[in-house]
């Protein structure tokens, strides 16, 4: 399997602000890659660094194997920026047309497809296009390209869910073509409904990576089982945790590499009913949020003498 | 009246976002006005000096057609105030216009008055606002431009005069600037539509000036310039023109009032028509030309339309060439015979106009990557030296055939006044110009590269300071090599002189040493910048 994109230990500092803090992804050839993380985070800055247009602090960053930047590697990517802003004074086909020209040529009949699929009328004025429908010309610029690899960041922001399901379809279809795809978003949803393998980052460090079900095993399973002979000491099971006992009905989540054990234990207090349940992924995205984060990190003033 | 709820905080917040602005052309306008004063005081001091120079004026058609006439023959203000009556004229005009946009349609187009609907806000408040802020900076710059002439030694009834005609020409253009920014469909638009108003107002006053006692000359009363001017500083003031202003001014905040009230937030009563569904533009270049387009048609106009008035106009001073004629212009700057001098004079400005054209061109480069764009034509594979490239060769190549144009044109005017010239004449001497504009856009781009957020700022600053250390270097008394700083000081005053080389060359030499600055710190910096 190839690596199309390898960031190791990337740290980006804006002055004071560190946005990156040694980071590691690696995206594989022909993967739908989730990125997920909270504002400010630091997805779109990383993005940044793999168009070459921000410049790394410390870390290496490898795309196609090269160094970002360079005009071959552009030529392999199509970029959806976070923050679309359009040339007011140009229309959406001719802005779709630039974009696609500059990266070496779009193909025509996917444009017109792109264009009837996202139902966006190209001979307005960007100006006095709403703001899906500016999202809608920066995807279809981007979609109708023949790129073999897709930073997309924040992609449906502003899409109605009609357009929504019309982009995963569309980017499913590339999928299959071969195409690789950065997503980055912090709605778990979408990622969720996309994504091979997901990337988990927070305060510019990543915190988990994975398939959505190697993310899922690696935590906790909600048990809930009904008991023929309760006894106390289930709270004291290492791994188990929000205990819910109450008259022959338990309830409580457990880690993975403990579950074993719980399930003995409630065995011998002879189990009458048991669902087990993974934690939804949504919870547990919300839990990596809601612990409290690392104050943002800051780099020492430099001393004043 | 409802809607003005918030008012005082945005004309605070929109004082805040261009005190800069406001603070250097004010205290430049101020600084003329007291420069102007002393050079008129000192240049001609006995009555005999000032008639004559009045006299001069009055016959050279290109004198009249700028800055008008002088009637009061031993007037004292007269010619040295008439020429900065009117560069003041044209100075608050476009403040004003800049003001008024900026507040307005600016702000709509970046949402952020979408942000304020949230708020108790009222409707009106951000054309109120911008109205103010506009009618205050007129009062304080024109009123103080009469208080520094004052100050500088003239009679202050002309100060006085002066500086209400200069507010007067704040105000009209506040009000029809108001007007603008509701009829047209973008901010751009709107400034285009400003401009044309003024560029006709300009117009209508020089052909009533030229035609003053015969047929046509009414047409100064249809320009609110015209009016400024007829409050007749140093030249028989007369206070009641000042009340057509105010007229203009109340009519117009009305009229842009009842339009605010029927037109939508964020676009105007003309709409936008539909473009092409597809586009042929493959390169960065190809966008470069395609975004300036405009800009660079509407420059080329100026720069024909500058070189015929000036070619048809500087031909005609007739009889009054006396020695003692000769010896007064050869004292307002330089050596040569008259009409060579005036060429080299009117070639100069239009070098000045030459260096502004390439300082906007280049500075697209910043507006381009602080609305995002370039983020995007980058991440499209276009290579950050061919990005710095295509506005920068807008600048390079639009300098020699902005000058070219002017330079036909004057030859055009010239021949059309009957006058032998050849055109040889007008292309080297409007062409020796060039690299003084390249060396000024070689530093935008190069200040650009290595601290973007000042680009403009630092652009602008150093053409308006080469300027200054030409035009007031004998007022200022400043030494030779702080007057040296300004490109323009290096250029041969062709063809009252003869062509020199070495200092062409030397501008060209520092012109691409900004370059290879701008070049290696572009590629490595971040972007959007920090
Ligand atoms: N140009 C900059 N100058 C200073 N700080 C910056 C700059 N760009 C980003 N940052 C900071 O770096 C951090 C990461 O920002 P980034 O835009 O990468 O976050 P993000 O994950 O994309 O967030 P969001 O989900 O809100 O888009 C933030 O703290 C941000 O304030
Ligand atoms: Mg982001």
């Amino acid at each position: 399997m190839t690596t199309v994109i390898e960031i190791s230990g990337l740290t980006k500092n804006f002055g004071h602000v560190r946005a990156l803090d040694g980071l590691d992804l690696a995206v594989h050839a022909g993967e739908i890659h989730g990125f997920l993380g909270p504002n400010g985070a630091g997805k779109s800055t990383t993005l940044r660094i793999l168009l070459g247009l921000v410049r790394p602090s410390a870390g290496t960053c490898r795309i196609f194997g090269q160094s970002p930047g360079q005009a071959e590697v552009q030529r392999r990517l199509a970029y959806v920026p976070g923050d679309v802003s359009l040339w007011p004074n140009l229309t959406g086909g001719q802005i779709i047309d630039l974009l696609g020209r500059l990266r070496g040529g779009l193909d025509p009949a996917r444009r017109a497809d792109l264009l009837e699929r996202f139902d966006l009328d190209p001979t307005r004025k960007a100006r006095t296009y709403s703001k899906g429908n500016r999202q809608k010309v920066a995807l279809i610029a981007a979609l109708a390209s023949n790129a073999e690899l897709l930073l997309v960041d924040e992609p449906t922001s502003g899409l109605d869910p009609l357009m929504e399901t019309v982009f995963a379809d569309y980017v499913r279809d590339l999928r299959t073509e071969g195409c690789t795809v950065l997503l980055s978003s912090h709605i778990l949803s979408e990622v969720e409904a996309l994504a091979d393998r997901v990337t988990l980052l927070r305060a510019g460090r990543n915190i988990e990576t994975g398939s959505l079900a190697q993310l899922r095993h690696l935590h906790n399973t909600r048990v809930r089982a009904e008991l023929a002979h309760p006894r106390p000491g289930l709270a004291e099971v290492p791994g188990i945790q929000d205990l819910v006992e109450t008259d022959g009905e338990v309830g409580f989540t457990v880690a993975t590499d403990a579950l074993d054990r719980a399930i003995a234990e409630l065995s011998v207090r002879g189990i009458r009913s048991l669902t087990c349940e993974p934690v939804s992924l949504e919870e547990l995205f919300l839990a990596q949020y809601e612990t409290p984060a690392p104050a943002t990190p800051r780099l020492p003033e430099p001393s004043r003498s | 009246m409802t809607g003005f709820a918030g008012t005082g905080i945005l004309l605070r917040q929109a004082l805040r976002r261009s005190r800069w602005l406001i603070l250097i052309i004010t205290l430049g306008t101020w600084l003329l006005s007291w420069a102007s004063g002393v050079a008129t005081v000192d240049l001609y001091p006995t009555e005999a000096e000032r008639v004559l120079a009045n006299a001069v004026g009055n016959a050279t058609t290109g004198v009249v057609a700028f800055y008008g006439h002088v009637d009061l023959p031993d007037s004292l203000g007269g010619l040295g105030t008439a020429k900065l009556q009117m560069i003041d004229f044209i100075v608050i005009a476009i403040l004003v216009i800049a003001l008024v946009r900026r507040t307005t349609r600016a702000d709509e187009e970046a949402g952020r008055t979408e942000l304020l609907a949230g708020t108790p806000v009222g409707r009106r408040a951000p054309l109120a606002a911008a109205v103010s802020l506009a009618l205050l900076v007129s009062v304080v710059l024109g009123l103080g431009s009469g208080l520094f002439v004052g100050l500088s030694g003239l009679p202050w009834t002309g100060a006085w005069a002066l500086g209400l005609a200069v507010t007067a020409v704040g105000w009209a253009f506040t009000g029809l600037t108001a007007v603008a920014v509701q009829v047209s469909a973008s901010n751009r638009i709107c400034g285009v539509i400003a401009f044309s108003v003024l560029g006709l107002a300009f117009l209508l006053r020089m052909v009533g000036d030229l035609r003053q006692g015969r047929p046509g000359e009414f047409l100064r009363w249809l320009s609110p310039l015209g009016w400024a001017q007829q409050v007749r500083p140093y030249n028989g003031e007369r206070w009641w023109p000042l009340l057509l202003t105010l007229g203009l001014l109340v009519v117009s905040l009305l009229v842009a009032d009842r339009l605010l009230a029927t037109r939508d937030i964020g676009s105007g009563l003309l709409h936008e028509r539909p473009g092409p569904a597809h586009s042929r533009i493959g390169s960065a270049y190809a966008l470069a030309g395609r975004l300036q387009r405009g800009g660079v048609i509407g420059w080329a106009l100026v720069f024909s339309a500058m070189g015929l008035v000036v070619g048809s106009l500087s031909g005609t001073i007739g009889s009054f060439l006396t020695p003692e004629t000769i010896d007064l212009l050869r004292r307002l700057g330089g050596a040569g015979d008259v009409a060579a001098l005036l060429t080299s004079v009117y070639a100069l400005i239009t070098g000045y106009l030459a260096a502004a054209f390439a300082i906007g061109a280049v500075l697209r480069l910043r507006t381009e990557e602080a609305d995002g764009h370039s983020e995007q034509v980058l991440a499209a594979g276009v290579g950050r030296t061919a990005l710095l490239l295509s506005h920068l060769l807008i600048a390079v190549v639009g300098v020699p055939v902005m000058l070219t144009l002017a330079a036909v044109g004057d030859y055009l005017g010239r021949l059309s006044g009957g006058e032998d010239h050849s055109l040889v004449a007008s292309l080297t001497a409007f062409w020796v110009q060039i690299p003084a504009a390249w060396v000024l856009a070689a530093l935008t781009v190069a200040a650009y590269a290595l601290v973007p957020r000042l680009a403009s700022a630092i652009g602008w600053g150093a053409l308006t300071l080469a300027i200054i250390l030409v035009e007031f270097v004998g007022l200022l008394k400043l030494p030779d090599w702080i007057a040296g700083l300004s490109p323009f000081r290096h250029v041969p005053k062709l063809p009252a002189e003869s062509m020199r080389w070495a200092p062409e060359l030397g501008l060209i030499v520092i012109g691409v040493a900004f370059l290879a600055l701008a070049f290696s710190v572009f590629r490595r910096r971040d972007l959007p910048a920090t």
